[in-house]
């Protein structure tokens, strides 16, 4: 957990929110990519609602 | 479009992801230096500057491959329009293509990128795990392998060797370039600070919309 958090943090302290979003989960390092059926109830009650 | 160090063909299977449009034509490119990409390959390449004396970088490569892309001569499906998407060093790549975007860039997502050399001093603490993937990675233009630790796990490999430089001399990573620069900058020195993608986008922020995606 670094990098897109610093850049984004660094980002909106510098005013340039409008085109730039944090989107943070419960995966594994490169785990958004793949289909996340380990993660059980979590994403079947609120990944996929 | 997505630009790897991991091999190009075998991203393009990411289209089977189901978080994936299919419809969309997409491009995978493999980075100077690996796989089908003639060159040098060098571990996080630096923007151009002080750390990087030549004429491309990732950013300029990402601004040719664009510009290659939209092109309806070698793309027929082109719509003149560009999305980049990657994690980790596939993230690095798309970050570093936002320092310069090529007018048609539209849309960015960097997964978990590298930023200021993070993946390997976490937080300042040396990740020693990763000291395999230097091995494969820069030994092979291709895929490579890690050489055989003589344990169970890192614990125990790390454990019986002693130190992080110990490990590198006996697997012979020490002759690698990057392992030098690495051991030549255990602090966030002026190397790692002048290469930082959060500090040089923001002193050169871009107007595409970045989803910033990060694994908790």
């Amino acid at each position: 957990m670094y990098g897109a958090i610093m850049t984004w943090e660094a980002l909106k302290a510098a005013g340039h929110e409008t085109n730039n979003w944090l989107v943070m989960g419960p995966w594994r390092h490169s785990g958004v990519n793949y289909d996340g059926s380990s993660l059980g109830a979590f994403r079947r009650h609120t990944l996929l609602p | 479009m997505t630009r790897t160090p991991y091999n190009a063909s075998g991203r393009t299977s990411r289209t089977d992801s189901p978080h994936m449009l299919a419809t969309l034509p997409e491009g995978d490119e493999d980075v100077r230096g690996k796989y089908g990409s003639e060159g040098d390959y060098v571990v996080t390449r630096p923007v151009r500057g002080p750390f990087n004396p030549t004429e491309t970088d990732h950013t300029t490569d990402a601004w040719d491959t664009i510009e290659w892309l939209v092109n309806r001569e070698n793309l027929p499906e082109s719509n003149g329009r560009v999305g980049m998407i990657g994690s980790s060093y596939e993230g690095f790549t798309v970050v570093m293509a936002l320092l310069d975007p090529h007018p048609a860039l539209r849309v960015a997502a960097p997964q978990s990128p590298m930023i200021d050399g993070d993946d390997w001093f976490h937080y300042g603490a040396f990740r020693q795990a990763n000291i395999g993937w230097i091995g494969s990675q820069t030994g092979y233009k291709g895929a490579g392998e890690q050489p055989a630790q003589g344990a169970y796990d890192d614990y125990e490999t790390f454990r019986r060797i002693g130190s992080a430089g110990a490990w590198a001399r006996q697997s012979g990573f020490d002759q690698l370039p990057f392992w030098q620069r690495m051991s030549a900058h255990p602090a966030y020195d002026a190397f790692w600070q002048g290469q930082a993608l959060d500090r040089l986008l923001t002193a050169r922020p871009s107007n595409v919309p970045t989803m910033w995606i990060q694994g908790l």
